[in-house]
C-alpha cells in the first residue's frame, strides 16, 4: 500500500466531494417543503463521488500505477500558460494579433521537438502562424460571418 | 425518405457532404484525432449553417472518421481512433507482409457494407421506434437515463469506480447555474457568469480538443517513419474471391452486431468491433489465422464499427438519449437549431432529419470510392507535421468557442475543463462518462424530481411502471453482460 500520484489525485477528488457537499448544504434542505428541492441531486452526487473516489484511492494504493502512455510535463504546462495568456489578451489585442502570437508559440513548441535549428523553427513557426491565423479568419469571419474582436487594430 | 436522398442532390448540400467526408477522413486517419474531435470542432460552425447542411456534414464526418480510424492502424500500427484498434491487429500484420493495399481495400469494403446496412436499419426502424418511444412517461424516461448512465460506466475502460468518478464529475458540472425547476442559483459563488451554467459547447471543446492538445504536448512522439510504398490504385480493390472467402454471413452478422451495440447507450465503435471480431473468431473455420493477418477478422471488425454509426443515431433521434460522445455532440447540433431529440422529433420534423439518414448511406458508399482515390496518400496524412496540426487545433478550439458564444468566460471554461480532463486522462480516467454526465445530468435530475413530486416523494412508481421496471432490470443485465463479456474476451 503506497500513496502514489494516482492515489493522491483520487484523494483530492474525495476532498472535492466534501467541499461540494458543504456548498450544497447552503441550498434549501431537501423535502423540507415536501419536494426534493435543488440540493437533493447535489447531495446524492457528493455521496456518490465520495464513495467512488474513496474506492479508487484504495484501488490505486493496492496496485502499481500502470502508465497510460500519456503524461504531463513542462511542455504541457507551457501550453496551458500560453493558452491562459491568449485568452487573457484575446479581446484587448484582437483576433489577428493574439492568434498569430499564440499559434506562433504553439507551432514553435511542437516544431522544437524535431531537433531542428532555431532559425528553421522560427521560419516554420512564422509560416504556420500566418497560415493558421489567415485560415481562421477566412473560416470564421469571411465564410460564416461570425464576429471576432479586432482589439487594438480596430477603429 | 426519398426526399432525403433528393436533398443531397442540392449542390450546396452535396458540397457539405463531400467536405464533411474529407474532414472525417483526415481527422480519423491522423493518430490523436478522432471523428468526435472533428465534430466537436465543427460545432461552432454549425451555428451559421442550415440544419440540413449541418446534419449531413456531421453524418459524413461520423462515417468517415470511424472508418479512417483503422487506416493509420494498418499502415503504422497506430490506430487513428479507438474504433480502429481491432482492425490494427490483423491489418498491420498484412502491411508487414507487403499486403498493405489489400488490407486497406478489404478494410474499406467491409466499412462500406457495414455502414450501408447500419444506414438502412436506421431508415426502416427509427420511425417505428419513435412511435414506441411516445409511450414513455416521466418515470420511464428517468429509468432510461439510468440505463444510459449505467451502461456508459459499464463499457468504459478501466475500473468501474473510475468510470463512476468521471460520470459523477460530469453530472456535478451540469448542476452549476440556475436550478432547472426552481429559481435558485447553485454553485455560482455570486458570479453572474456562473449563474448561466456551463454550456455544452465549451465543455465538449474542453473535454476533447483542449485535452487532446495538452496530452499531445506531453508526448514527445515524432512523426513515425513510414516506409515508402509504391502502390497503384487498382491494388486497393479487393478481388471477388477474397470477399467470397470471407463470406457474406460474416459481413451481415458483424453489421447486425454493430447496429445493436450502436443502439445501446455507450456502446460505441470500439465495443462493436471488439465483440464482432470475437464472434467471427468463435464461428470461424480458420480461427488460427486470427492475429496473423486474418481477412475475416479484419472484415468483421470494420463491418461492425461502421454499422454502429446507424445504430448509434436511433436512440438519439427516437428517445433523445445520446449513446456515445459523437451522438452527444449531434444532440448539441440539433439543440442549437431548435430541435429537441426525442419521441416527437421524427413525427414532426422527418423532412429535416431525412437527409441525415441519406447522408449516412451515401457516406458509407464513399468509403470504398475514397480508398481507391486516396489510398496512396494515406501514408502522407499519417506523417503530417505536428506543429501545423496542433496550432490549427489550438486556434479552432479557443477561437471557435468565442465565435459561438461571444464570451471570453466560455473560453476560460473550455480551458479549465480541458486542463482537468487532460489530468484525468493521465491519471487513467476515461472522459467519455464525464461528457455523458454533463449531457444527461439535467435530464436525470428533472425526471427524478418531477416523478418524486407527482408521487408525493414515493419512488415506488419506478418499479410499478412496466417500462420503467424493464429498463431498470436491463440496467442490471447490461452491467453484467457488458462487463462480463469484455472480461471474458480479455481473458
Amino acid at each position: 500500500m503506497a500513496l502514489n500520484a494516482r492515489a493522491i489525485f483520487a484523494l483530492l477528488l474525495v476532498v472535492l466531494s466534501v467541499a461540494y457537499f458543504l456548498e450544497a448544504l447552503t441550498l434549501p434542505t431537501p423535502f423540507q417543503q415536501g419536494e426534493p428541492g435543488p440540493a437533493f441531486i447535489p447531495m446524492l452526487l457528493a455521496a456518490l463521488l465520495f464513495v467512488s473516489a474513496g474506492v479508487t484511492v484504495l484501488g490505486e494504493m493496492r496496485t502499481d500505477a500502470a502508465a497510460t502512455g500519456e503524461r504531463i510535463n513542462l511542455k504541457t504546462m507551457t501550453l496551458v500558460g500560453l493558452t491562459i495568456a491568449f485568452v487573457g489578451a484575446f479581446e484587448f489585442a484582437g483576433y489577428v494579433i493574439a492568434t498569430f502570437a499564440y499559434t506562433l508559440a504553439v507551432a514553435a513548441l511542437f516544431e522544437a521537438e524535431r531537433g531542428r535549428s532555431t532559425r528553421r523553427i522560427a521560419l516554420v513557426s512564422l509560416a504556420v502562424a500566418g497560415g493558421v491565423t489567415l485560415a481562421g479568419w477566412l473560416f470564421f469571419v469571411r465564410l460564416f460571418d461570425l464576429y471576432l474582436p479586432e482589439g487594438i487594430l480596430g477603429p | 425518405m426519398l426526399d432525403g436522398f433528393a436533398a443531397l442532390l442540392e449542390p450546396e448540400t452535396l458540397l457539405y457532404l463531400v467536405g464533411g467526408y474529407l474532414l472525417g477522413l483526415i481527422f480519423g486517419a491522423i493518430p490523436g484525432l478522432t471523428a468526435t474531435l472533428a465534430i466537436a470542432l465543427l460545432l461552432p460552425f454549425t451555428f451559421a449553417m442550415e440544419l440540413t447542411n449541418a446534419l449531413v456534414m456531421v453524418m459524413a464526418i461520423f462515417m468517415a472518421g470511424i472508418y479512417a480510424g483503422s487506416v493509420t492502424g494498418i499502415i503504422v500500427n497506430i490506430p487513428g481512433a479507438p474504433s480502429g484498434a481491432i482492425t490494427t491487429i490483423e491489418g498491420h500484420v498484412l502491411m508487414k507482409r507487403g499486403e498493405g493495399a489489400k488490407a486497406l481495400g478489404l478494410d474499406a469494403f467491409a466499412s462500406s457494407v457495414g455502414g450501408m446496412i447500419g444506414a438502412l436499419v436506421l431508415m426502416f426502424i427509427a420511425v417505428p421506434m419513435s412511435r414506441l418511444a411516445l409511450q414513455f412517461q416521466t418515470p420511464d424516461k428517468f429509468s432510461l437515463v439510468v440505463l444510459a448512465l449505467v451502461t456508459v460506466v459499464a463499457i468504459s475502460s478501466g475500473s468501474l469506480a473510475k468510470a463512476t468518478v468521471s460520470l459523477t464529475l460530469g453530472m456535478m458540472i451540469s448542476t452549476v447555474g440556475i436550478d432547472n425547476m426552481v429559481a435558485q442559483a447553485r454553485f455560482a459563488f455570486d458570479s453572474a457568469q456562473l449563474v448561466e451554467g456551463v454550456r455544452l459547447l465549451p465543455a465538449v471543446i474542453g473535454l476533447f480538443a483542449v485535452a487532446e492538445l495538452l496530452v499531445q504536448a506531453g508526448s514527445s512522439r515524432r512523426a513515425e517513419e513510414v516506409a515508402s510504398l509504391r502502390t497503384r490504385r487498382r491494388d486497393f480493390i479487393p478481388k471477388f474471391s477474397e470477399i467470397w472467402r470471407i463470406g457474406p454471413i460474416t459481413y451481415i452478422k458483424s453489421a447486425v452486431i454493430g447496429v445493436v451495440i450502436g443502439m445501446l447507450p455507450g456502446g460505441g465503435a470500439a465495443m462493436a468491433s471488439f465483440i464482432a471480431y470475437a464472434e467471427a473468431k468463435r464461428t470461424s473455420r480458420t480461427p488460427e489465422e486470427y492475429g496473423n493477418g486474418s481477412h475475416e477478422g479484419l472484415a468483421a471488425a470494420e463491418s461492425a464499427n461502421n454499422a454502429m454509426c446507424g445504430g448509434a443515431v436511433v436512440p438519439l433521434l427516437t428517445l433523445g438519449i445520446p449513446g456515445d460522445s459523437v451522438t452527444a455532440i449531434i444532440f448539441g447540433v440539433l439543440l442549437i437549431h431548435g430541435l429537441v431529440p426525442g419521441p416527437q422529433l421524427l413525427e414532426t420534423n422527418l423532412d429535416a432529419i431525412a437527409p441525415m439518414f441519406a447522408a449516412l448511406f451515401v457516406a458509407a458508399s464513399f468509403v470504398f470510392v475514397s480508398v481507391v482515390l486516396f489510398g496512396p496518400y494515406y501514408i502522407w496524412l499519417a506523417r503530417m507535421n505536428r506543429a501545423v496540426l496542433y496550432s490549427f487545433i489550438a486556434m479552432v478550439a479557443m477561437v471557435g468557442t468565442y465565435a459561438s458564444t461571444f464570451s471570453v468566460f466560455q473560453m476560460w471554461v473550455a480551458l479549465a475543463i480541458g486542463t482537468f480532463a487532460a489530468v484525468m486522462r493521465v491519471m487513467g480516467y476515461s472522459v467519455i462518462p464525464m461528457l455523458m454526465g454533463i449531457i444527461l445530468g439535467p435530464y436525470f435530475e428533472e425526471y427524478l424530481r418531477r416523478t418524486l413530486i407527482t408521487n408525493e416523494g414515493s419512488p415506488l412508481v419506478f418499479f410499478t411502471s412496466p417500462i420503467s421496471l424493464t429498463l431498470l432490470i436491463l440496467s442490471v443485465v447490461f452491467v453484467y453482460v457488458l462487463r462480463g463479456r469484455a472480461g471474458a474476451i480479455r481473458r
